[in-house]
This record gives structure tokens, sequence and C-alpha cells, in this order.
């Protein structure tokens, strides 16, 4: 039977650190996606993952368990991802996924999926990061934590530590000065 | 004709995002949905927003290539720290001390002999095994006789040889001994050289051929999916033609 995040962490504290490497296996995948959609750098990225975990093993001891686990994660990550921008004083870069190139995105295409399709999928998704990277950090945090991550608003609310009024606000100014982007790139395709 | 205002009120903007994410409470989302269907104006609005959400779900993350791993005893140590400028916050009377510590240990070890006599004037010498010439005399009042200066150099170095001779644990018993001490030293040093370099080149050859083997893969890979590509294109224009074949034979 699959253990929930809350038993694995009252194991972790005990001293189990297999328990702990579960939670990683669990979580680093989303980790690293948040970090990499919020400051556009792999490399980055990747560090900020790893400090994450290395953050929340130190502290599992403090971890009450008011918050779902993941929403501390994402609160420690976003933090890292907040000062990585302070310290490097620039807002998200647009770079392209280092190996997503029309080979890889063959490789990982559908089996009906043509060639066109692929170059036609390519200039969306520049496209699409090219407009997230234009918005403000709070909206650009919002969006990609429903958007890509699931979470409900009142667990946005809780993992940035707004109200709830706000984070629907930045979700329907994200959405529209997206929409207005899109349109825009591509020659109001988008309604 | 168009709607340009609505008449929804300050929730509007609250409303259309809930409603998008479905996370309106029931009456709530009846409500706005009376609404949607009198106001063009929310309903072009939340069209548009379906169509971005839409379009930006193509957004993917690269794969992390890497896993995460908590290094145990590196919790016990603190983060490191970038260390502050040398010398910033090191006091004068410090930095002095530390200058004439390694001034008397180089003396030391280099057993520098200063000595001053009317004769030969200020003279320094240094070194352990040759006995030094005179390495720098300073002031030469009077040249002194060379018989004099001969015999207390050779008593010098006869000195140090003894001195030398008593610090030395396993003396060489002659010079060919000792040659043949380093020639050996020189032998081992150069096959443990070799050793590492035949090692670091099975390494490379090993990273090189894996290496080659995952691109050899990779590139089968995608030859795969262009040929089957090429070949559905293929079967497409195929249909296409036999389709316009049709079309053209049935025209009178």
């Amino acid at each position: 039977m699959t253990s929930t995040d809350e038993e694995l962490v009252a194991r972790s504290v005990g001293g189990d650190a297999d328990s702990f490497n579960q939670l990683i296996l669990r979580w680093e995948r989303p980790i690293y996606a948040l970090a990499y959609r919020t400051i556009g750098r792999e490399e980055d990225a990747r560090d900020i993952c790893q400090e994450t975990f290395l953050r929340a093993y130190r502290a599992l001891p403090r971890f009450r368990g008011q918050a779902k686990f993941s929403s501390w994660l994402y609160r420690i990550a976003l933090n890292l991802c907040r000062d990585w921008m302070r310290r490097e004083r620039r807002a998200p870069v647009v770079q392209p996924p280092e190996d997503m190139d029309l080979m890889d995105l063959a490789a990982a295409a559908e089996p009906s999926e043509s060639i066109e399709d692929l170059v036609a999928r390519r200039d969306t998704l520049q496209k699409v990061e090219r407009a997230m990277a234009k918005l403000p950090e709070e909206q650009r945090t919002a969006i990609i934590l429903k958007e890509y991550h699931g979470l409900t608003f009142q667990e946005i609310a809780d993992v940035v530590g707004c109200p709830l009024s706000t984070v629907k606000t930045r979700l329907y100014q994200g959405l529209t000065v997206l929409r207005r982007e899109l349109s825009r790139s591509a020659g109001g395709r988008v309604a | 004709m168009k709607q340009n205002v609505c008449s929804y009120g300050d929730a509007r903007d609250g409303q259309i995002v809930a409603y998008l994410y479905d996370e309106s409470a029931g009456e709530e989302r009846q409500a706005f949905e009376r609404h949607l269907t009198a106001c063009a104006l929310c309903r072009t609005e939340v069209d548009g927003l379906r169509g971005v959400r839409a379009e930006i779900g193509h957004w993917v993350s690269p794969e992390p290539d890497f896993v995460v791993t908590i290094d145990e005893p590196s919790l016990a140590m603190p983060m490191p720290v970038a260390p502050p400028p040398a010398s910033r916050h090191r006091p004068v009377w410090a930095q002095a001390l530390a200058a004439a510590l390694i001034l008397g240990v180089g003396a030391g070890v280099a057993n520098l002999d200063i000595s001053y006599s009317p004769a030969q004037g200020l003279s320094v010498r240094t070194g352990w095994r040759h006995a030094p010439a005179v390495a720098q005399t300073v002031a030469t009042p009077a040249a002194a006789p060379a018989v004099t200066w001969q015999s207390e150099m050779k008593a010098l170095e006869a000195r140090l040889r003894t001195e030398l001779a008593s610090h030395q644990v396993a003396p060489p018993s002659s010079d060919e001994a000792e040659l043949r001490q380093v020639r050996a030293w020189l032998m081992d040093s150069e096959q443990r050289q070799r050793r590492e370099v035949a090692l670091r080149m099975a390494e490379m050859a090993r990273e090189v051929e894996s290496q080659r083997q995952s691109d050899l893969a990779r590139i089968d890979r995608n030859l795969g999916i262009l040929q089957r590509d090429t070949g559905m294109e293929v079967m497409r224009t195929r249909e296409q033609m036999n389709s316009l074949a049709q079309r053209v034979s049935q025209q009178p």
C-alpha cells in the first residue's frame, strides 16, 4: 500500500531516511517543473530543486503539518526561486529547453503527429514561454501553480501567503495578459 | 448587437476565474451560468480565456535528468559561506608577527648564517650541504690572507658534514648507492605514472563507448520516427492523387 505524504514525513522525522527518499521520488519532478517554469533555466532549476529538498530535510522536525507537505515544499522552492531572481536581478529567461530540438520533439511525439504538427507545437511552446516571461512574478506564480500543479485557490493562497481574492485577481489578470500576448504573437488566433 | 457593458458587478473577474477553473460553489455557479446566457461580453471573455488555458497547456517542462540526493554527512556541516576578503579585519600587529615568523622559519630552513669580522666584513651565508662561497659580502675593509680563509672554510665544511651525517637516519654508503636509490625512485614514479595514464585511458575509452552507444540508439530512434512520418506522408499523398484521379475520371 502506498503511504501518504504525512505518513512518510512522520517516519522521516523518526530517522527513516528511506521514507524521505520516497518523498523525493514523489515530488522531485513537480518541484523541478515549478522551478523551471518560474526561472526558465534548466541548470538553475536543478540546483533549486536539490536545495529545496535539502532545506526540507533540515527543517522537517519543525514541520507541524498545518499545511500539506507538498504546499510546504512549493513554498520553499518558490522562496528559493525568488532569491535566485533577486540575486541575478532579472526576470525569467526565455530559454528554450536545451535539448528541445525537432528531433527530440519527434522522439516524444504521438505516432499520428506529422513533421508539420511538430513544428507547430514547437512554435506554440516558444510563444507560450515568451508570453509567460512577460507576466509579473505574482501572476506567473499563480498561473503556474494553478495550471500545471492543480492547486486550489486556497492552496495557492497558503503557498504564496495572500488572501484568496488576491489569488483570483492575479489569475484573472495573468490570463488576460497572456490572452493579449498570445493573440498578438499568433496574429489574433486566440479569441 | 454585441453588449459592451457587463452588469455583474465587482465580483465579475473572480467569478470568471472561479467558473473557468470549476471552483465556484453550486448556487454561485448556476447564477453565473444564467448571467453568461445573457451577457455576450462575459461569454466572449470566458471563451477567450479557455483558449488561453488550452494554449498554455502545451508548455511542457523538460524531464529532470538528475536524481536528487541528500548527502547525510553534509547535513551536519554548515552551509558554505563565502570567506571574507583576506587581511581586511586582521590587525597590523598580527600581520607583523606573521611576517616575522615566516622570516624566522625561512632563515632556519635555509640555515642562514650572518657574521661580521674586521677582516672579512659582514657576510651572509645560506645552505646546508656545500660549504658556501661567501654569498654576499657587504663591506670588506681589507683583503684577508687566502690561507686563513681556506682553512676556515675547510673546518666549516667538515663541521657541517659531521652534523649532517649525524642527522641522517640511513646515509648512503657512497655516491653509487645514492645514485641507485635515486634511480629506483625515478623508476617507481615512472611506473606509477604509467599505471595512472593507462587507467585514465581505459576510463575515457569506456565513456566514449557508452556515449557512442547512446548516440546510436538516439539516432536509430529518431530515424525510425522520421521514416514512419515520411511513409505516412507518402501514403497521404498517394491517397490524394488517387482521389484526384477518380474525380478527373468522373468528369465528363
